[in-house]
């Protein structure tokens, strides 16, 4: 008889594509100390990937991972995590997304999904509650994200089903490949769709009627209440919902945070600007705002092209990075161009930030001379032309032409191509970044530090750019500093990215949205909120301050595993050199930008607070020992890279 | 006598009322025991909210009827519909 598990699908599935042996093994192994999502994930993904697998080795697993307050009616637990090796950084490749395939796989009873091996030929999962099966994917492969998901409804007969998949892009290992949940829901960076193509993997498709039990259903759900209120009363919540992540554009381009040109400028032409305003994309193309499972933000909204080049067009909503990725940072004056743009990539299944990344660092090796049209298969690379940018996407997907050199991510091009194209590549960690650093420390730290090579969504706060509104003594509350400094300070924002690296860690383990917490707004829900809703939910009680040394664990199982698989250290965690020695060339801030000595100290200050070796930038025994990941710290000694 | 009115053009699709529903009849979270459904389908712009008694005999499965969620002061499905695309009505009250 199944044990009765609070919050949880209960069952771990485990696939083998190799042998096709499907087994189970309970998730209460690992919960208590590891939560669930994320957290489990890399903890499963640390033990049984060691560091002489790379990760298109069948070996390399392919874990998915739901979270533990999925499932229930907790604001916006509806997300999934995906970790693996990465092949871009060769260290932790980790993502998050949202969408409905994360309640379906709990209501199925499972919480995660631990693929191994590989499969002789292409297959997708088809799970339907207990029965599991591994099914001939031949008449899939090729094809789309979108037909991708109509195929496999019409393959089962039902059109309710969940699906997460993969497109050409991961079929064809583009190291900017990436997972899609109801056709827009990516789970993006580090290439974990190519881990998924290597595998011969095309879809996991899953149905689920099951049911998620709360241990104490009273008090879970008076905590759930007042976490609605929470976020139903924020105005920054309130934001999202009307505009999604696009609400503060204006705001975040007078702070010189767009990335123009491949950050030849952090800050776009004001007039440009004004014809893709925030309220423009609502009036001009939106039809339908949408949310996912038990989301009281709905940031998610429907848009059609009417008219134009793009015609026809229906699609779930663009975020923010979107607007950075395909605007300003190819100089694209034309609106509609992002949703056609992102709307590719999704069909291509492609990661939006990367491949625009890339694509700018191709532009300015074209502007540059570096290379020419007949490196470009005929192609003129000149900024702003969105149906280059249309061609360009297809041929990474496809690995034609000049497709075949940037499906590599630009690190690696320019070691194909040379020629001093090197020197403008802007990776954290072997990955291309896409945010715009020199105007906001903390923010600019938290990127830079993140183990799964860039991106803001593990310590990057957002906090210091509305630091006048901050009451010191919420700083002193929430932080523990005596005030938030504004974002071109470097005081105390190495507590703010710990900060928010265990929060993130945190979230993405209960598999909640992080608009719902404190990153987004202050009024919004932290740890404390968290840890009541946890322990009402699993019958296990714990304090916000006992979830954040969880985060600590989390973080610390993802920093090992970097520092085993890819020898990552202090050097890997300063920003892109354009960064350190091009200031700002317009706008409001125009001459800032970051400075190399304070750099070491900001870093130096964020090694201490987690314990680490100032000077490697390596964990210690100690404080690998405090979290209770002895073990971890006998593996990294072995190698040499514990400080002791 | 209260009856529940719903606005399809209202609704995101979020399936909270599903979940919020499982809830009252059971305390258990399940959307497949719902009197309720809401049918998205991806990339398309209508969402319908279809009631257990507009269902078919297949497709009310391991369903549970509507009782307007006797013994809460609100349906829950009204109660947490982020947008309010249901909401209780008074027969007789227009």
């Amino acid at each position: 008889m199944k044990e009765k598990h609070f919050s949880l699908g209960g069952e771990i599935l485990r696939v083998d594509l190799t042998s096709g042996e499907i087994w189970t093994e309970p998730t209460a192994k690992y919960s208590a100390k590891l939560l669930g999502g994320r957290g489990v994930d890399e903890w499963i993904l640390y033990h049984e990937v060691k560091p002489a697998v790379t990760p298109f080795d069948p070996a390399n697993r392919l874990i998915f991972g739901t979270g533990v307050l999925v499932g229930t009616l907790a604001p916006c637990a509806t997300r999934h995590s995906i970790e693996a090796k990465s092949p871009v950084t060769g260290g932790i490749g980790s993502g998050n997304s949202c969408g409905f395939f994360s309640p379906e796989l709990k209501f199925a009873g499972y919480d995660h999904i631990v693929f191994q091996g590989k499969s002789r030929a292409p297959v997708y999962l088809w799970i339907d509650d207990q029965h599991v099966e591994i099914r001939d994917a031949s008449h899939i492969w090729g094809k789309t994200t979108w037909d991708t998901d109509g195929l496999i409804k019409e393959d089962i007969g039902d059109k309710r089903i969940q699906i997460a998949c993969i497109g050409p892009g991961g079929e064809n290992l583009v190291k900017s490949a990436c997972i899609i949940a109801n056709r827009a829901r990516a789970v993006g960076r580090c290439g974990l769709g190519a881990v998924m193509g290597s595998k011969n993997l095309k879809a996991v498709a899953v149905r689920g009627s099951g049911s998620i039990e709360v241990a104490h259903p009273n008090r879970f759900m008076e905590e759930v209440d007042k976490a609605w209120e929470r976020v139903r009363a924020s105005p920054r919540a309130d934001s999202l919902r009307t505009f999604g992540t696009y609400g503060r554009a204006l705001a975040l381009n007078e702070a010189c945070l767009s990335p123009v040109r491949n950050f030849q400028a952090d800050f776009w032409d004001p007039q440009k600007l004004k014809k893709a305003t925030p309220d423009f994309y609502k009036n001009e193309y939106e039809v339908k705002r949408q949310g996912y499972f038990a989301c009281p933000l709905y940031c998610s909204h429907v848009y059609r092209i009417e008219r134009g080049p793009y015609a026809g067009l229906v699609c779930e909503g663009f975020e923010f990075n979107d607007v950075w990725n395909f605007l300003n940072r190819l100089d694209i004056d034309y609106p509609p161009a992002v949703i056609k743009l992102h709307s590719l990539c999704n069909e291509y299944g492609l990661d939006q930030d990367s491949s625009s990344c890339t694509i700018a660092w191709a532009f300015e090796c074209y502007q540059r001379g570096i290379i020419a049209e007949k490196d470009t298969d005929g192609l003129k690379l000149e900024w702003g032309d969105h149906s280059v940018v249309v061609e360009l996407l297809r041929k990474m997907a496809y690995r034609e032409g000049i497709g075949e050199i940037l499906a590599e991510g630009s690190k690696r091009a320019s070691e194909l191509v040379g020629k001093g194209s090197e020197k403008y590549v802007i990776c954290l960690k072997g990955q291309d970044s896409m945010e715009a650093m020199r105007a906001a420390k903390g923010w600019a730290l938290g990127c830079c530090v993140s183990p799964r090579g860039g991106t803001h969504t593990r310590g990057a706060n957002l906090v210091e750019l509305s630091h006048e509104i901050i009451p010191p003594e919420v700083a002193q509350k929430v932080w523990g500093i005596p005030k938030v400094e504004g974002p071109l300070s470097y005081e105390n924002k190495a507590k703010l990215v710990v900060y928010y690296e265990r929060l993130q860690a945190i979230l993405d383990s209960l598999g909640v949205c992080m608009f719902t917490s404190t990153w987004w707004s202050p009024d919004l829900l932290g740890p404390e909120e968290y840890a009541r809703i946890y322990s009402a939910a699993t019958g296990r009680e714990i304090s916000g301050e006992e979830l954040m040394i969880v985060g600590e664990r989390i973080h610390n199982v993802e920093k090992a595993f970097n520092t085993l698989h890819a020898s990552f250290g202090r050097e890997d965690d300063y920003p892109p050199t354009r960064f350190l020695e091009e200031p700002i060339s317009s706008g409001p801030l125009e001459g800032e930008r970051l400075l190399a000595d304070k750099w070491g100290q900001m870093l130096n200050e964020y090694y201490e607070l987690h314990g680490w070796d100032k000077e490697t930038g390596w964990q210690t025994r100690r404080c690998l020992e405090d979290l209770q990941l002895g073990e971890i710290a006998d593996e990294l000694q072995v190698t040499g890279r514990l400080i002791s | 006598m209260c009856y529940l009115r719903v606005d399809n053009e209202k609704c995101v699709g979020c399936k909270t009322c599903e979940v919020a529903c499982s809830y009252h009849h059971e305390k258990i979270f399940s959307p497949r025991i719902a009197s309720l459904e809401i049918r998205r389908e991806d990339n398309e712009v209508g969402v319908s909210i279809i009631f257990f008694e507009h269902m078919t005999s297949e497709e009310r499965g391991k369903r549970l009827p509507c009782d307007l969620c006797k013994g809460e002061a609100l349906p829950l499905c009204v109660k947490y519909c982020p947008v309010e695309a249901i909401t209780v009505q008074e027969a007789g009250c227009g």
